[in-house]
């Protein structure tokens, strides 16, 4: 059966170590990919593959099947159980058909990502298929849940299928691009009656590795556009990875200012570097270093979230939420013990830090100040 | 980002202090001129960037780089920059080491991971700061 020959074929690539475009730093990067892989559709079409996390969707009880005879309602069951896998909080559920081609396989887009991902985003999914719409033999449930970032492309049946299928992205975005994005593609995504037989056929032979992509309605088809939208997926990926490192960048859409908060964060985590060898230099011949006693104290545990935050403040003026982190510092650190009493210290050290730090950018929120002046630190 | 990065922490922790054990050996105690100030705070900072290389190893482009860097003492040579654009990433490159030598994707990688490391050793640093200071209680 062809859905098998291609499924068989998916899986293959998938378990060759999924896509080859993930090189090595993608294991670090946890939510970072999903898996796509809805065998749904039998005959030609090839599904989208893209890695994934948390394992196979239940796809492969699908792709067992060998007969898609009610493609529609196999793909709606198999959304339902996978749905019902992964949102259990009902994020999902909310399914809209979008496409009302029916028989003509109309495609949904699932959105597959960490589930119970983004819970904002699941009123704006339409879920291919709900367990409520799983009668409909007019295969309502597609929705082309337009939203490429987090998107499965589920193809269903053997009938063509409108064009709609997006790459599938990865889901450590944030919801505002998504939605962003959502709205673009859905109205890509309103089911026109067109086939995906000649988008298929284009894409099929451009890309025959271990990616296969779909082309969006209205774009072109050839590899050189594929390719180059393929890459720079990867790329929004990673820059997914980075705001997901750079702390307050949730809600910064748009590639160039993400591109200038990362700036910011680097540059203002080097000048940290610069300020902290500067004032080791000057403390360094008092020091008496015990390496052992170092090692096993906080730094390796108190410290795990705390510079994070301080680091950015000074780097990021605007788009930082800062005065959230020092009043953190400060509940925390009366209620410590013995051996955490350095923590306080720290903290109020760092906020002092902050606050020289800020002197030189722009003029932080006063509470800082004052919790700086308040904080009466030895240094 | 990895919450906390133990094994990366302990190595930078290890070579870091080592680092400033030695400098520390070869000061003064008292530095007297700006020039020696200046030429400490500068091989803190060495050392604090040279622990993060060495601590990564050749695992990674920018570790890569930098310690090119600490050898040679001379700029990467600069590749050619692939056909393909760079999506604005001309920044960044300047920021991160090594970065001129990298396509988009993987320079974005090499930031992440950069950032990780700039991350720990900063923390590294305030930790030493503190410890210090609260031990000896310098005022600085």
């Amino acid at each position: 059966m062809g859905s098998e020959g291609s499924g068989g074929r998916v899986f293959q690539h998938r378990g060759g170590g999924g896509i080859g475009g993930t090189n090595s730093a993608s294991d670090k990067v946890s939510g970072v990919t999903m898996c796509s892989e809805s065998m749904f559709y039998g005959s030609n079409w090839d599904p989208i593959v893209s890695l994934s996390q948390s394992g196979n969707f239940g796809n492969s009880n699908i792709v067992s099947q060998s007969e898609f005879a009610n493609p529609v309602m196999l793909e709606n069951q198999a959304m339902g159980s996978s749905l019902a896998q992964f949102h259990s909080d009902s994020g999902f559920v909310d399914l809209v058909p979008r496409i009302p081609n029916f028989g003509s396989g109309s495609s949904f887009s699932e959105m597959v990502t960490s589930f119970g991902h983004n819970p904002d985003s699941s009123p704006n999914l339409q879920k291919g298929a709900t367990q409520d719409h799983c009668p409909n033999s007019d295969g309502g449930m597609l929705g082309a849940s337009p939203y490429g970032k987090r998107k499965r492309e589920v193809q269903q049946g053997a009938s063509p299928k409108s064009g709609e299928e997006e790459q599938r992205k990865d889901p450590s975005g944030d919801t505002s691009r998504e939605d962003d994005e959502r709205k673009q593609k859905s109205e890509k995504g309103v089911a026109r009656g067109k086939q995906a037989k000649d988008d298929r056929s284009g894409v099929e032979p451009s890309k025959d590795d271990y990616i296969h992509v779909r082309a969006k309605r209205g774009q072109a088809t050839n590899s050189h556009s594929l390719a180059e939208r393929v890459r720079r997926e990867r790329i929004s990926e990673r820059m997914r990875l980075l705001q997901e490192l750079v702390p307050g960048c949730n809600k910064i859409t748009g590639k160039a200012m993400m591109l200038d908060e990362i700036i910011n964060y680097v540059q203002s985590l080097q000048q940290q570097v610069e300020f902290l060898s500067m004032k080791l230099a000057t403390v360094n011949p008092e020091l008496n270093m015990d390496i052992d006693r170092l090692l096993s104290k906080d730094i390796l545990h108190l410290r795990g979230g705390n510079t994070t935050q301080l680091g950015v403040p000074p780097g990021l003026s605007s788009s930082l939420p800062f005065p959230q982190y020092p009043q953190g510092a400060f509940s925390s650190a009366p209620g410590t013990g013995s051996p955490f009493h350095s923590l306080p210290q720290q903290h109020a050290w760092n906020t002092e830090l902050q606050g020289l730090l800020q002197m030189g950018y722009d003029p932080d929120p006063s509470g800082s100040m004052g919790r700086n002046g308040s904080s009466k630190m030895e240094l | 980002m990895k919450n906390p990065n133990y094994p990366l922490k302990k190595r930078l922790a290890s070579r870091f202090l080592k680092a400033l054990e030695k400098i520390k050996y070869n000061m003064s105690p008292s530095p007297v001129s700006i020039e020696e100030k200046r030429r400490r705070h500068r091989a803190v900072r060495g050392a604090a960037y040279a622990s993060m290389a060495s601590s990564v190893g050749p695992r990674r482009a920018w570790s890569r780089a930098l310690l090119r860097k600490m050898r040679e003492r001379k700029r990467a040579r600069r590749n050619p920059r692939n056909a393909d654009t760079r999506f604005g990433l001309n920044q960044l490159c300047d920021v991160v080491p090594g970065g001129e030598a990298m396509d988009s994707r993987s320079l974005l990688n090499e930031t992440a991971h950069y950032i990780e490391c700039l991350v720990a050793q900063v923390q590294i640093m305030r930790e030493i700061l503190h410890s210090s200071s609260s031990s000896s209680s310098t005022t600085l």
